[in-house]
């Protein structure tokens, strides 16, 4: 019987000692223009952490010198002298007292001191036990707590610095970046963040790091104008609503650019007219093996296409959904990631009345049975006003799919502009960009077989979530 | 009777100065500088310029992101009538980026002329540099178009949409993707402070 509760003694003792080495020593964070430093804490009692006198001498450069006759001992930092006295928990700085959180004491050879001693060196420092934090100025650590709450959208993370300072928010793939112009950041652990949202948050230097959770597909920055708040917009996928029944049954992809018109071009020579038809071919396959969809080429060689035929050729084939794909380009290497753009209706808004005032009247055509029906025509030149809805949630569908494929996906993953070739289509209608080839790493991307199968591989899904009515929801 | 022929004279030619000064000049140095409703002035690239007064515009450079603009304050020469700023503030936006900014304008590109109506509509005529040299790319060449538009939108209030024309002609797109067929109002959402907003 003796035998196992000494197995299991020995047992939860090698448990015991195997976690305390994996904690490891706790710790200060010394926060300098230089760098960050550990101090490590040699004792806590109550309110108070003591660290050895030696450490602090190390980590500031103080000359240390024992004062026999008094019981005590001086530090020299820069022109200022500190003098301790052993069982005293006051500190003579530079002729005036300053208190301590605990006395000074002695073992052995060594000093001891509370860590609030720190502020006695006249250096500027701050002292933060509760993060366990040490800034020096002018080194600046603005303390960082965060927030996650879910939303009809999705979520909101918000963000407190304090004090307040600048940021800037930036993201690639399911990482979110909150730079701020500080030398460090003290974070106060999240906890009890729906997974689905934030996956993570971790400070990386004066950055906060975000890994966003599964169900998250956009990111929109609150412009508060506050600099001690940052709030983002966590939008998660909406369950796409098209108006027309489901069940597609053809699909227009159009290869953006083509014969005199390369569009953009990588460093390496690779012209967006030629990944565009490689990648539109490879959808088409997909789409006809897969799901069985008519599939129809806006281009299937290297020939220029006025963009009122590639939307004419969508109309005239009555397609459900119709595709440009194209490849990006950026005056900063910086950019990256692919993008699915729906049609800016801002600007048409005052042609289509103007319009359809002049051109477009409401039409009464006869029905069977007798009787006549008033339509509302769309003109054909504005054909996909009334669809942007239906291809905004198609571009957030396919942003969704992209992202699950590992494809890095721009900030702005789902956006709007006003795009000449979707604006005559009269079908939900999107833009995709595949990448930037003006980036290094997205133009390897495309040049490799297994990325443009992996795009191809996304769009088809998604196509298969329209075609199920629901987005895949 | 000779002094009688040279008094008739001279009045017949005092009639005749006091028609030409009635028809032809007076409504020169009485006519608005600004176009009747919906007929354009354009502005020329040697207007006077009083080089001596400046105002200060937003400029718009592409953000170290690379897909968005940024505002720099520059400053521009003054000109006296609007049109004529229009044409001060496109100029400068085409020219070279200050240093540390890159900008969204492909090089060679230079104004025309610049055009405003009555209702608020700017026509900025550059030549067909900016469409050749386009390295393309549907990001770049939104910042190129916003920039010019929103240079003007943001400084001139006068100015709420612009179009962009090519050697005097309208023009489908610069490089395939920005409609470019009408007027296009000030785009905020392209530059960095509010990228961001939906």
């Amino acid at each position: 019987m003796a035998r196992p509760l000494t197995i299991a003694g020995l047992l939860i003792s090698l448990a015991w000692a195997a976690h305390a080495r994996m904690q490891g020593p706790v710790s200060y964070r010394v926060i300098t223009t230089d760098g960050v430093q550990a101090l490590i804490v040699h004792a806590s009692s109550g309110s108070t952490d003591i660290v050895t006198l030696d450490a602090v001498a190390r980590l500031f450069g103080l000359l240390v010198r024992d004062d026999t006759r008094a019981g005590g001992v001086v530090v020299v930092s820069g022109n200022d002298r500190v003098i301790l006295t052993a069982g005293q928990s006051t500190v003579s700085s530079g002729g005036r007292l300053v208190s301590l959180s605990g006395p000074v004491t002695r073992a052995g050879t060594t000093w001891l001191v509370p860590v609030d001693f720190l502020r006695a060196l006249n250096r500027g420092i701050e002292v933060r036990r509760g993060s366990r934090v040490v800034v020096v100025a002018p080194a600046t650590a603005p303390r960082v707590t965060a927030r996650v709450e879910r939303t009809s959208s999705g979520g909101r993370l918000v963000v407190t610095l304090d004090p307040g300072v600048a940021t800037r928010v930036t993201r690639e793939g399911p990482r979110v970046t909150i730079r701020a112009q500080a030398t460090a950041l003290d974070l106060e652990p999240l906890a009890g963040a729906p997974g689905d949202l934030v996956a993570g948050l971790r400070t990386d230097g004066p950055s906060l790091v975000v890994d966003l959770g599964s169900a998250v597909t956009n990111i929109r920055t609150e412009d508060t104008r506050d600099p001690t708040r940052v709030v983002i917009e966590l939008v998660g996928t909406p369950a796409p609503v098209f108006d027309r029944p489901p069940g597609i049954q053809t699909v227009v992809i159009d290869p953006g650019h083509g014969g005199d018109e390369p569009g953009a071009r990588s460093a390496d020579g690779l012209l967006e007219k030629h990944l565009t038809l490689a990648v539109a071919q490879r959808v088409k396959a997909l789409l006809e093996a897969r799901l069985g969809l008519r599939v129809v080429l806006t281009r299937d060689e290297d020939t220029s296409v006025p963009s009122d035929r590639r939307a004419a050729l969508a109309n005239n084939n009555k397609a459900d959904l119709f595709i440009s794909l194209h490849a990006n380009g950026s005056p900063s290497a910086a950019l990256r990631g692919a993008q699915a753009l729906g049609l800016d209706v801002s600007d048409y808004a005052g042609l289509d009345a103007g319009v359809r005032r002049q051109d477009a009247p409401a039409l009464a055509l006869p029905i069977a049975g007798g009787g006549t029906r008033v339509i509302d025509a769309v003109p054909w030149a504005l054909a996909q006003l009334p669809m942007a809805a239906a291809s905004s949630a198609f571009a957030t569908t396919v942003v969704r799919r992209l992202s699950e494929a590992g494809v890095v996906m721009q900030t702005r993953a789902v956006d709007v502009a006003p795009l000449r070739v979707l604006v005559g289509a009269a079908m939900p209608a999107i833009l995709i960009e595949l990448g930037v080839l003006t980036n290094p790493e997205d133009a390897r991307a495309l040049t490799d077989p297994a990325h443009i199968e992996r795009l191809a591989d996304a769009i088809a899904i998604a196509v298969a979530d329209v075609r199920l009515g629901a987005g895949g929801q | 009777m000779n002094i009688m022929w040279r008094w008739l004279f001279a009045g017949l030619l005092a009639a005749a100065l006091g028609v030409w000064l009635v028809t032809l000049v007076l409504p020169g140095w009485l006519a608005d500088p600004q176009p009747a409703s919906g007929v354009p002035t354009a502005v020329s690239g040697d207007a006077t310029p009083l080089e001596a007064r400046r105002i200060t515009a937003s400029l718009f450079y592409v953000s170290p992101g690379g897909d968005a603009l940024v505002a720099v304050d520059r400053e521009v020469v003054y000109a006296p009538s609007p049109a004529a700023q229009a044409r001060r503030i496109v100029d400068a936006q085409l020219a070279a980026a200050p240093a540390g900014q890159i900008s969204a304008i492909p090089e060679g590109a230079e104004v025309r002329a610049v055009f405003l109506t009555s209702r608020g509509e700017a026509f900025v005529d550059i030549s067909q540099a900016i469409a050749v040299n386009h390295p393309g790319g549907s990001v770049h060449e939104a910042l190129t178009v916003y920039a010019i538009v929103n240079a003007l939108t943001v400084n001139l209030p006068d100015v709420t949409a612009v179009q962009i024309l090519i050697d005097g002609r309208e023009v489908d797109t610069l490089a395939g993707h920005i409609d470019l067929r009408h007027p296009l109002s000030r785009g905020l959402r392209w530059i960095a402070q509010y990228a961001d907003r939906p």
